[in-house]
């Protein structure tokens, strides 16, 4: 890894949060403003917040994986959007550095960075936890 | 025609905390991590790692939400604190990307353990760690130039090594690291114990970087910050996309946290961190005993 992508490592890192938070604050500004709807009432939620995660899903009807992508217009699932941004950072830093690598036949690099991506890929894709 | 309040049976229990107001608690949460913050910074701590001890001991919230918030609140740090660490040589990306690997691999494993495991063993084994953690808090102290006498084959295959400016010697300080599989071996310990509890793992990063592969302790404390913005990635899909993310404790969380860091930067110089960091271990402790006792049901 060359200071070019030490540096650019470092500026997608930088601006991806900086857009993660923006779009994490002004979601979650929405949702308990009452602007984005909730899809669970906001003065219901201290009744599930002591509940296992597993229970809270079963009485609130909230989907696991990617099912919240279908209730984007909810607040709470809008701000999902918002933390779903904020994981993907690291990823995209990933991608931005693996051409430099490559063509400077960094090879043990190049290949710890796409089995790393593989690895966060495979996270972000849910397959792991897949359950209905 | 009313007979007056009605009487409890003795068996049953009332949860206090869900008829308070809905923004109360996620309120108070802000609150609590901007002063968490605040002391992270001036006592040298993760606020990562004092977060899932601290709120799991004195929030309604479940131990799961909890921790998914704790690596949520890691990662926000680390990221805001990452790329400014890359831009200063004080994070190397190179000695970064072998470690993460095998830490963010194992996380993903420790998430998906953390929430199959019951919540009583949760508790205890957290209660351990918290316990642990103090342990290396009080004694721990880094070596500031390890003695390095030569990099082992996968060190110097991959190049681990680099210079940095070290601004209180005034001069550039050349570095390589030694024990590479050994430290690669910790990291799987380390990224599992991240992924099970939702602590940030800088408490256990800077001596396994430092103490063991033998970066410097600066290069160690940064490299350690971005190395949580990719082994908590991990974790938090997982918990992410079990449904374990509840915005009214996140984002409090992570907000509370940041502005506090913040605040905490600016009043360093007139803190007093010695004061502060005993305070916090003296917390951690508390909320650690209090986590193995309710883990062993000696604790309602």
């Amino acid at each position: 890894v060359g200071v070019t992508e030490q540096r650019l490592f470092a500026r997608v890192l930088r601006a991806g949060t900086a857009v993660s938070v923006a779009v994490l604050v002004l979601a979650f500004g929405a949702y308990v403003a009452g602007v984005a709807p909730a899809r669970v009432p906001l003065d219901e939620m201290p009744r599930y917040w002591g509940l296992a995660v597993g229970e809270y899903l079963r009485q609130t009807g909230l989907p696991r994986g990617w099912g919240w992508l279908a209730l984007l217009r909810h607040g709470e699932t809008m701000t999902l959007a918002g933390v779903s941004l904020l994981t993907s950072v690291s990823i995209v830093a990933y991608l931005a550095i693996l051409p430099g690598l490559l063509g400077r036949r960094e090879a043990a690099l190049a290949l710890i960075v796409m089995a790393e991506l593989g690895i966060l890929m495979l996270a972000a894709s849910g397959v792991l936890g897949a359950r209905p | 025609v009313s007979l007056g309040p009605p009487i409890l049976l003795a068996t049953e229990t009332v949860d206090v905390t869900a008829t308070v107001a809905w923004w109360v608690m996620p309120l108070a949460l802000f609150l609590a991590t901007m002063v968490l913050g605040v002391l992270a910074v001036i006592g040298g701590l993760g606020g990562g790692t004092i977060f899932v001890p601290l709120v799991s001991g004195f929030f309604p919230f479940h131990l799961d939400f909890v921790r998914a918030a704790g690596l949520l609140v890691a990662l926000a740090g680390a990221l805001a604190a990452g790329p400014e660490l890359l831009r200063r040589n004080l994070a190397d990306l190179r000695l970064v990307l072998p470690v993460a690997l095998v830490a963010s691999a194992s996380s993903i494993a420790g998430a998906h353990l953390g929430l199959a495991l019951p919540t009583s063993w949760l508790q205890l084994a957290l209660g351990a760690v918290v316990v642990l953690i103090t342990g290396v808090m009080i004694l721990g102290r880094g070596l500031e130039f390890p003695e390095v006498a030569g990099p082992d084959a996968l060190g110097r295959a991959l190049g681990l090594g680099g210079a940095y400016y070290e601004t209180s010697l005034g001069r550039t300080i050349a570095w390589r690291v030694h024990r590479t599989w050994t430290g690669l071996a910790a990291f799987v310990l380390i990224g599992l114990m991240a992924g099970v509890f939702g602590i940030g793992a800088g408490w256990a990063n800077v001596p396994a970087l430092n103490l063991l592969m033998g970066a410097p302790l600066k290069i160690a404390a940064g490299t350690s910050v971005v190395l949580l913005s990719i082994t908590d990635t991990s974790a938090a899909w997982v918990y992410l996309h079990e449904g374990a993310v509840v915005p009214l404790i996140v984002v409090p969380s992570v907000a509370g946290m940041m502005i506090g860091s913040r605040i905490g930067v600016q009043i360093l110089d007139r803190a007093h961190p010695r004061v502060i960091r005993i305070v916090v271990i003296a917390m951690l402790l508390f909320a650690g005993v209090r986590a193995l006792l309710k883990g062993l049901g000696a604790w309602a």
